[in-house]
């Protein structure tokens, strides 16, 4: 019985959004996007790129205050700690060289 | 060459300033525009080591061609002294844009980026590859992209944070 409540809670918390405010350099003012837990770190990158305006470039996620770690692209937002009420920066990721 | 009235240059970097102040200001980060110059300061201090470290941008004939960037001395002189660049760390994930490249044989650090003149052959930079500096604002698969002064302040910072110490 126990198992079943917590695997019935993990379903709703696997369900429930994160409310992640995000920066953008180009812009003074942050975006509020509701994200699914499991979706990956590189698309909420894209879908809050595309909504600053951005056009091509290696966008990323950064959490924030400074100095930030750099989300990696391949996990899910919760599988790289994201939480509700957290603030991350959109960071373009490419090389130099 | 200088191709645009600085009057008009002036206005478009003053525009794209507004954001740039906010993200400097949200970053903790030292911003300085001196219009008459069109010259834009920007000061990062080292996780590492709590050094400064000096970025001065030039804008004339902005956005016809790629700015000019550079790191220099904290009196805000030079632009080709080794040590006044960035070190990066070992084993990056992705490529630094804090490079030494030779010129005539002599060590000459850049910041190896399409939104930097510097970075163009034209500009004695190391990519003859990406055509004269007036294409900066192309798209170029893997390497960074930068087209706003924003932008640019994001990239050189989010680099310098993978940095230790300085070239030699």
């Amino acid at each position: 019985m126990a198992t079943e409540a917590i695997e019935a809670a993990n379903v709703a918390d696997d369900k429930s959004l994160l409310k992640v405010l995000v920066f953008a350099a180009r812009a003074v003012d942050p975006i509020l996007f509701e994200w699914a837990r499991t979706l990956k770190v590189s698309e909420a990158a894209l879908e809050a790129a595309k909504k600053f305006g951005y056009v091509g470039g290696t966008p990323g996620l950064m959490t924030r205050p400074q100095p930030g770690r750099v989300l990696d692209p391949n996990k899910s937002l919760v599988a790289d700690h994201v939480k509700s009420g957290d603030e991350l920066e959109l960071v373009d990721t490419g090389g130099g060289v | 060459m200088t191709v645009l009235p600085a009057t008009d240059v002036r206005a478009v970097v003053e525009e794209e300033l507004v954001a740039a102040r906010a993200w400097a200001s949200r970053n903790a980060v030292g911003l300085e525009w001196i219009p008459d110059a069109l010259e834009l300061r920007m000061t990062l201090s080292q996780l590492a080591t709590a050094e400064d470290f000096f970025f001065r941008g030039r804008f004339d004939d902005y956005q016809a061609i790629a700015p000019h960037w550079q790191c220099v001395s904290g009196a805000w002189a030079g632009g080709d002294v080794l040590s006044d660049y960035p070190k990066p760390q070992e084993g990056l994930p992705r490529p630094s844009i804090y490079l030494v490249h030779a010129v005539a044989g002599v060590r000459t650090p850049v910041i190896c980026a399409p939104f930097n003149r510097l970075a163009y052959s034209e500009h004695k930079g190391p990519h003859g590859d990406w055509g004269a500096p007036a294409n900066w604002l192309a798209a170029r698969q893997g390497h960074v992209r930068a087209t706003t002064i924003p932008d640019m302040l994001s990239v050189i910072q989010l680099h310098f944070l993978t940095t230790r110490g300085r070239h030699a």
